[in-house]
């Protein structure tokens, strides 16, 4: 379709990048490389949006290249309407990522930006592969830059952090790696198109199986309850862009793993654990938004309300209908979108003040009214306030839940209010009231640079809240297809 | 239909007047930090937020005329605008006029205008000036969404933007506070309460598979029967929407703590304008409360409940703002009581009326605070009347109006609320004595205010506050809503079988027609004969003025009365003052509960257990590890051993399986 491989190119314009980084001495020539490749590779995939035919459900941009011949794997990209705006959010956050690592980063500068740029080929592949193999090598790849973001840049508990992140992902991980050879085993091929096509030749016991295997994977990376205890260690450990990272993009993967692997190739498997999936998902969001409530250090409550607003992803997920799914695609971008810049907000204080203790703020609205405006914005992304992004995404997926059980529908509406509940006092206790003796003499209002790197994101926050239609409109033919294939 | 997009306006003036009071606050902030005052950018903003008031007023007015001049067309409609499209759920917004939305606009605007115009003279020489308009037409824009979108989703749209702009601006003064903790506290009963309301919102999508308010107004008669149960259920998580927004018992102790926030706000936002929403709502759904007369008598006792509550309340308040705002809550327990009796109109003929005297007392209570400097204790008061006489007379007009006192807009409002309760008899009949009593309550605590606040020995140091009369910018509107709160009642006088139509009733027929419809099914609505409506209006008469008069004699010379009170029946004042212990039955029975679950939850369930068993798999695996070092020596050998068993174990069970 196009003159050059794009896909090929904005996957791996970054690791080019990071290679470069590597070579230069200067920590300044670094961070301006990283700023100019994460630049360079979003403008790349402008093409992607512009040339892509919404009204076709079939893989896009395709290139393929044959790679492993004796194995039948071949070098294989591909988007289609449902991954095509991962891309551009990992791309988009990628640039944020350098602007809030800008001043923030002091040590080993160049190989914390050159971590970030295989990040963000990671992601991108991630989301490009149309092939179970290329799919696998990059969920791998994702995980060596952030165990090394988590440890090397991270808190004082980081080594902790890191540890838990690389043992749960990797138990996981290689579970999906057995379920991969057994699926190659049984049907020849690991493409994901062929692999959906030719489902009916695995019994729903070997389904059942399967499932269970890419399960522990996904779950781990969802994070689903009862396996989410290493995101907030992770996530509270993690320099600001780790956070980002993990918040925006890594959460998605298991969840963009049920859309790709899952549901198209085990329909059967996925018939037999929808209840218990649809269970664990509403209580994810109740029981994330209970245990978000008491926490103390900011970043911990973020990260515990991101377990419970990724249950709304899986709950959406697995009501296999079409707001219901559509709605937890889109709710995975808002989602992608209001937890990074909540994390990057918390950054940027944390900067200033060196403390994530919530009881250590208070009235920062009298000094910063500029981040607070923003921060309270976010907040109300966040909380689900309409004419935001996160309502239309949760509206679509409650309703999807109302059509499958009034009772998963409650449960996440009373999620809703509880998310209310511990982001109004989170910001009362931050934001309103006196200002807090120990802020006295720092300056904590945003700088140009910083406001200029949360701007991008009220933006989408707001045009994705008011015109959800510029996702939607990608979501459409690729959804009812795959619902067309999930028996119900 | 659909070709009158200048509605659109209606909204998007005030949002865009708030844009720029807001920039204009960024830049006064900046004025400031280099050394200048910023007054001038302040003042700018100010009037710009009133002069888009003015602009929203006269749109309003013209579809107004333009629904009046032509009887025939019911409702003036934008062109919609696809906002949601997912699955089964496809929202499209408009913007429509109909006679109820033009009712709720004008009172909206005009009232709107008229406090925004006090406003400048309030807030004058504030640091947050500018901020204030901006919220106030943020707020304004979130008003007129709720009024005016065609679908409920739009409705819940402004419904959630007018909680947002309450929680903004009752914390504007938030670094004293406490002004924050009752803006939060606000926030998160609203939440409760808009919970219901997208319950029932999802239960609405699945009986009639649309969310627009005209389309399921026109289908309720069909699903009559099939469907009656759920729409039931509907009506009532809606109307648990409405108990949150409309501060309804058991959801309406937010309302008094929201007193925290500037006076003009109280006037606006929680006596003239969205605590109404949930009256707007109800009216707006007539026929499925109609078809659910359960739930209508639910609504009957919440009202008649909060009437009482909110009456008993505002007996022992000192501060003048927190008669006025239990007062509020109690006013508004009636337009619930005239819903739950079928008598739409009258529970609107109430909203309007009380939008008017009881914009002009909170205003005229604003104005005794702005000459006190901030004193709000009406013990701490006295003779004012002698300092401030016009806002000493307009008072009397609203207090007037607020108590009954006859041929004044609130005793016909009040009045047709509690003669149609009469009418319907049997089990509301308990509902009409309450409301009588609360009648008597009113009456009482309000001439007590006037008498406190206005006559008697002045009890406050008068060397050192010196009480003034506000200037024109707050005596004009004052003067402006006393006239309305008088004269009112002309809107819908009583039939009394005499030529005069009931005007309002009339107006907003087309809206209600579904709702009767229902309600009688054929058979004549009731219509007090004569001698009736005489009889109840006279006792409505008699009632008002005895009891305006004792409130006013039993407190024209200072407190001494409350304090009799206080020591011969201790306990009752305490339930009074503390408005039947029902904030604290919350901190015991549901706050103290939630918190203790979630601290459960959080250090038993998730770090001891959960993350427990995962920290000890990590420790178990130590342990192992260092077991199995042994085995790991380094030396090729074993690992040649341990590999060729590994593989035969893997052979084994490859074969068996």
């Amino acid at each position: 379709m196009t003159a050059y491989p794009i896909l090929t190119a904005a996957t791996f314009l970054p690791l080019v990048g990071a290679a470069l980084i590597l070579l230069i001495r200067s920590d300044r020539a670094a961070r301006w490389m990283a700023l100019t490749t994460t630049l360079a590779t979003l403008a790349l995939s402008i093409p992607l949006y512009l040339g892509f035919d919404k009204t076709s459900s079939a893989l896009q941009f395709v290139e393929s290249a044959e790679w492993i011949p004796s194995w039948g794997i071949a070098y294989s990209l591909g988007v289609d309407g449902i991954s095509l705006p991962f891309i551009f959010l990992a791309a988009v956050l990628s640039v944020l990522c350098i602007g809030a690592s800008w001043a923030a980063v002091r040590t080993r500068v160049r190989e914390f930006y050159a971590a970030l740029l295989v990040a963000e080929t990671a992601m991108i592949g991630l989301f490009a592969a149309s092939n179970l193999f290329l799919f696998y090598m990059f969920w791998e790849l994702m995980i060596v830059p952030l165990f090394l973001l988590i440890g090397v840049w991270g808190g004082p508990g980081r080594i902790y952090a890191a540890v838990k992140f690389l043992l749960f992902t990797l138990s996981g991980s290689v579970l999906m790696l057995v379920g991969m050879i057994a699926l190659y085993q049984s049907l020849g091929t690991l493409d994901f198109k062929a692999l959906a096509d030719a489902p009916s030749s695995l019994s729903p016991e070997q389904q059942a199986w399967l499932f269970a295997a890419f399960l522990a994977a996904f779950a781990v990376k969802v994070p689903m309850f009862p396996v989410h205890t290493w995101l907030p260690d992770a996530h509270t450990e993690a320099p600001t862009a780790g956070s980002v990272i993990l918040a925006g993009i890594l959460l998605k993967m298991g969840a963009y793993g049920f859309l790709r692997v899952s549901l198209p190739v085990l329909p059967d498997g996925a018939q037999l654990f929808l209840k218990p999936m649809l269970v664990i998902s509403a209580v994810a969001i109740v029981y994330g938004a209970y245990v978000t409530l008491v926490q103390k250090d900011v970043k911990r409550l973020i990260a515990f309300s991101s377990i419970s607003h990724m249950g709304f992803v899986t709950l959406g997920i697995f009501t296999l209908n079409r707001s219901g799914v559509e709605g937890a695609i889109l709710q995975m971008i808002n989602h992608g979108i209001i937890s990074a810049a909540l994390f990057l907000c918390v950054g940027m204080i944390y900067e200033r003040t060196h403390t994530r203790q919530i009881q250590d703020y208070g009235g920062v609205a009298k000094v910063a009214p500029i981040y607070s405006t923003l921060l309270a914005l976010f907040c109300l992304a966040a909380a689900g306030f309409p004419g935001l992004n996160s309502f239309v995404g949760e509206f679509l997926i409650v309703g999807g839940a109302f059509q499958t059980s009034g009772w998963l529908g409650a449960m996440a509406i009373w999620g809703v209010v509880l998310g209310t509940t511990y982001l109004v006092w989170l910001f009362y206790r931050m934001v309103m009231g006196e200002t807090h003796p120990g802020l006295a003499g720092l300056r904590l209002e945003l700088n140009a640079r910083e406001v200029a790197t949360l701007a991008p994101l009220a933006l989408l926050a707001l045009c994705l809240g008011l015109y959800p239609e510029c996702v939607l409109s990608y979501l459409r033919a690729p959804v009812a297809e795959l619902l067309a294939g999930v028996p119900r | 239909m659909g070709s009158f997009n200048w509605l659109w306006l209606l909204p998007f003036l005030p949002l865009a007047g708030s844009v720029c009071a807001a920039t204009m606050h960024f830049g006064t902030l900046r004025a400031r930090k280099e050394g200048n005052t910023g007054t001038r950018l302040s003042s700018i903003a100010g009037l710009i937020a009133c002069g888009v008031m003015a602009a929203a007023l006269a749109l309003s007015l013209y579809a107004f005329i333009q629904l009046a001049g032509n009887r025939e067309v019911t409702a003036l409609e934008s062109s919609s605008w696809a906002w949601i499209d997912a699955g089964s759920f496809s929202v499209e917004l408009s913007m429509v006029v109909d006679r109820l939305s033009s009712v709720m606009l004008l009172v909206i605007t005009g009232v709107g205008f008229l406090i925004h115009i006090y406003s400048i003279g309030y807030m004058k020489g504030d640091p947050g000036y500018a901020k204030f308009f901006a919220y106030l037409n943020l707020f304004v824009f979130a008003m007129l969404m709720l009024v005016l979108s065609s679908s409920l989703l739009g409705m819940f749209v402004g419904w959630e933007g007018v909680g947002l702009c309450s929680y903004l601006l009752i914390g504007f003064w938030h670094e004293k506070g406490w002004p924050a903790e009752a803006g939060q506290k606000a926030f998160v009963f609203n939440r409760v309460g808009d919970a219901c309301f997208l319950l029932g919102s999802f239960l609405l999508i699945a009986i009639f598979d649309t969310l627009d308010l005209s389309d399921i107004a026109n289908s309720v008669q069909a699903n009559i029967g099939a469907n009656s149960r759920l729409m039931a259920l509907a009506a009532l998580l809606l109307f648990g929407g409405a108990c949150g927004k409309s501060a309804q018992f058991p959801l309406f102790t937010w309302l008094p703590d929201a007193m925290a926030g500037p006076t003009p706000v109280s006037a606006l936002i929680h006596a003239a304008t969205m605590v109404t929403a949930g009256v707007y709502l109800l009216l707006r759904l007539n026929p499925l409360y109609a078809a659910a007369p359960t739930v209508l008598f639910i609504i009957g006792c919440v009202g008649a409940l909060t009437a009482l509550i909110g009456a008993s309340t505002a007996l022992m308040q000192r501060d003048i703002k927190k008669v006025l705002a239990y007062s509020t809550v109690s006013q508004l327990g009636y337009m619930f009581l005239g819903i739950a009796t079928g008598a739409w109109s009258a529970a609107l003929f109430h909203l309007v009326t009380h939008a008017f005297f009881k914009g002009l007392l909170f205003l005229g209570s604003g104005s005794v605070i702005h000459g006190m400097r901030d004193e709000q204790d009406m013990y701490k008061m006295g003779g004012l009347r002698r300092h401030m006489p016009r806002t000493y007379i307009t008072f009397l007009a609203g207090a007037a109006a607020l108590s009954g006192i006859p041929l004044t807009s609130g005793f016909f409002s009040k009045d047709e609320i509690l003669a149609h309760t009469f009418l319907h008899g049997g089990l509301y009949w308990p509902l009409w004595i309450v409301g009588i009593f609360s009648a008597i309550l009113t009456a009482f605590y309000t001439w007590r205010m006037v008498a406190l606040t206005f006559f008697g020995d002045e009890r406050f140091d008068a060397n050192k506050i010196r009480p003034h009369e506000s200037p024109a910018t707050m005596t004009l509107p004052l003067s402006i809503l006393a006239v309305l709160a008088l004269a009112g009642g002309l809107l819908n006088l009583p039939a009394l079988h005499i030529p005069g139509e009931q005007a309002l009733r009339d107006w907003i027929s087309p809206v209600t027609a579904a709702g009767d419809a229902i309600l009688y099914a054929g058979a004549q609505a009731h219509h007090p004969s004569l001698w009736l409506e005489l009889v109840l209006l006279a006792l409505g008469s008699a009632i008002a003025l005895v009891f305006a008069h004792k409130g006013f004699h039993g407190f024209k010379n200072g407190w001494q009365h409350d304090d009799a009170m206080r020591s011969k029946r201790p306990e009752l004042v305490g339930f009074l003052e503390h408005a039947w212990m029902v904030d604290s039955t919350y901190a015991a029975k549901i706050v103290a509960p939630l918190r203790l679950a979630s601290y459960v939850i959080a250090t038993l369930v998730d770090q001891m257990l959960i993350d427990g068993m995962v920290n000890g798999a990590g420790r178990l695996a130590m342990k192992s590890g260092s077991k199995l070092r042994s085995v790991v020596d380094g030396s090729v050998m074993s690992y040649a051993l341990w590999m060729g068993a590994g593989a035969s174990i893997l052979t084994v069970v490859w074969t068996c399986f």
